[in-house]
C-alpha cells in the first residue's frame, strides 16, 4: 500500500471503522482512540497490506484494540470492590424504533453485536468476518443467529 | 446431523437458504419433533436488518499523512527530459557558426588583450589534444569544420572581440591548485550541470576543441567539459580578472563531483 492508497483508506473506511468501534464499546473517547490506533498501525505495516484489504486489516484491529481495552477495563473492575453493577437500560415510553434497537443491540453480548454489524451495516462475508474476529464462520453464523433472536426478543419486551 | 446442541447453525443455514433439498427437510423434521424451538426460527425471520447508523469519524484530517514525492520519480523525471533533450540535440540539424554567433577553438599564441571585450565573452582554452573518447564522440557529425579553418576563425574572433582589449588578460589555471580553486558551489553551476546537451551540441560542431561560448552558463559547463576530459592539465582561460575567481570556483565545484 502506498502513502496515496493509505490515504484513500482514509477517506474511504474512518467512518466505516468508527461505526464499527462504536458497536463494540460504548465509549466515545475510547472508540477515537482505537480507530486512531488503527489508522497508525496502517500507516506503520503499510508496504506489507495490499491497498484492497486495508479495511478488513483496519476492522481487525480496531477489535483487537478494543477487546484489549475492554480486558483491561474488566480486571479493573474487578479490582474495585464497591463497583456499581452494570446498569440496565430500559425504554422509556415512546421512543422510535431506531432507539429501541439501539438498546436491544447494547443488551447483546459483544460478539454477537460486532458479527451483527459487520454482517448487516458493513456487508462482511461469513468468512471475512471470522478472520476480522479470529472465529470459523460457522462461529459467526451462530454468533448471528443468537444475535437476531436476541434481539428480536428484546423488541417484543418493548413492544415493538 | 441436527441436533440440540448445533441447531442454531442449521436454523441459520436454513433462514439463509443456504442447505439443499434433503437438509431443509431434515431441519424441518427437526423443528417438528421440538416444537419449542420452533420460536426461535421465527424471531429470526422477523429480526431487522441493522443499518448504517449517520455517523462519522469526528477527526478524519487526523488519520491523513503527508505523502512525500518519492525522489526517484524526481530523478526519473530528469532522466527523462535528459534523454529527450541528447536526443533532439543529436537529431537536430548542425548550425555552421557564424561571426555573431558564440565560437568554439583552441586559441593558440594569444596576445595579450587590449581592446574593449564583449561583456559577457569568456573564452577557455585547452592546450591538449582531445583523448581519443571526445573524439570518438564528436566526430560522429560528419561536417565538422577542420581545425585550422576554427583556429583561424577564432584567432579572427579574439582579434575582434577580445585580444587587445585592456581588460582581458590571458590566465593560466591549474585545476588542481587548491590555492586558486576556491569558493562553495552555487545555484548557477548545478543548472549548468542539468544541461548536458550544451557539452553535445559544442562537442559536435568542434571536435577538437573544447569549447569558446559566450554564454556565463555555457562557459560554466565548459569547465566542467575541460576537467573532464583533461584532468591533469592547466588550460589557458581568456577571461576578465574578476571572472577568473568565479571559473576556478566552478572547476573546484565540478571536480568534487565528476
Amino acid at each position: 500500500m502506498t502513502g496515496e492508497e493509505y490515504n484513500r483508506n482514509v477517506d474511504l473506511w474512518a467512518d466505516s471503522a468508527y461505526r464499527f468501534a462504536r458497536r463494540c464499546c460504548n465509549d466515545d473517547e475510547c472508540c477515537r482512540d482505537a480507530v486512531q490506533d488503527a489508522f497508525a498501525s496502517l500507516w506503520e505495516h503499510r508496504r506489507g497490506v495490499d491497498a484492497d484489504k486495508g479495511k478488513q486489516w483496519l476492522m481487525s484491529t480496531v477489535h483487537n484494540r478494543l477487546m484489549s481495552l475492554l480486558r483491561h477495563e474488566q480486571s479493573a473492575t474487578r479490582a474495585a470492590e464497591n463497583s456499581p453493577p452494570p446498569r440496565m437500560v430500559e425504554p422509556d415510553v415512546g421512543f422510535d424504533l431506531r432507539e429501541a434497537i439501539e438498546r436491544a443491540l447494547q443488551s447483546l453480548p459483544s460478539v454477537q453485536r460486532q458479527c451483527l454489524q459487520l454482517c448487516d451495516v458493513e456487508g462482511y462475508h461469513y468468512k471475512e468476518i471470522g478472520n476480522i474476529l479470529n472465529l470459523s464462520d460457522q462461529q459467526v453464523q451462530v454468533y448471528i443467529f443468537r444475535a437476531r433472536v436476541a434481539l428480536r426478543k428484546k423488541l417484543k419486551e418493548y413492544q415493538i | 446431523m441436527i441436533n440440540t446442541d448445533n441447531y442454531e447453525l442449521y436454523f441459520f443455514q436454513y433462514q439463509e437458504d443456504m442447505l439443499d433439498e434433503a437438509a431443509r427437510r431434515e431441519v424441518e423434521a427437526f423443528v417438528a419433533l421440538h416444537p419449542e424451538l420452533a420460536e426461535e426460527m421465527t424471531l429470526y425471520a422477523e429480526a431487522p436488518v441493522l443499518t448504517a447508523e449517520e455517523v462519522s469519524f469526528p477527526d478524519k484530517n487526523s488519520l491523513r499523512r503527508t505523502v512525500a514525492f518519492p525522489w526517484w520519480r524526481y530523478a526519473a523525471a530528469a532522466a527523462v527530459v535528459v534523454g529527450i533533450g541528447t536526443t533532439v540535440m543529436l537529431t537536430l540539424p548542425r548550425q555552421e557558426p557564424s561571426a555573431d554567433q558564440p565560437l568554439v577553438a583552441r586559441v593558440e599564441n594569444v596576445a595579450r588583450p587590449t581592446q574593449q571585450p564583449q561583456p559577457d565573452t569568456i573564452l577557455v582554452e585547452k592546450q591538449a589534444a582531445l583523448p581519443s573518447g571526445a573524439e570518438r564522440q564528436c566526430t560522429q557529425r560528419p561536417t565538422v569544420q577542420p581545425a585550422e579553418s576554427i583556429a583561424e576563425c577564432v584567432r579572427e574572433q579574439v582579434a575582434q572581440e577580445v585580444v587587445g582589449e585592456p581588460e582581458w588578460e590571458i590566465m593560466e589555471v591549474d585545476v588542481f591548485d587548491s590555492q586558486m580553486l576556491v569558493g562553495e558551489p552555487c545555484e548557477p553551476m548545478l543548472a549548468a550541470v542539468e544541461e548536458p546537451q550544451t557539452q553535445e551540441s559544442v562537442a559536435y560542431q568542434h571536435p577538437e576543441i573544447v569549447w569558446v561560448d559566450y554564454s556565463t552558463t555555457r562557459s560554466e559547463f565548459l569547465v566542467e567539459v575541460v576537467t573532464d576530459l583533461y584532468p591533469e592539465q592547466t588550460m589557458q582561460v581568456v577571461t576578465k580578472p574578476g571572472r577568473l575567481e568565479r571559473i576556478s570556483k566552478i572547476v573546484k565545484f565540478l571536480q568534487s563531483i565528476v
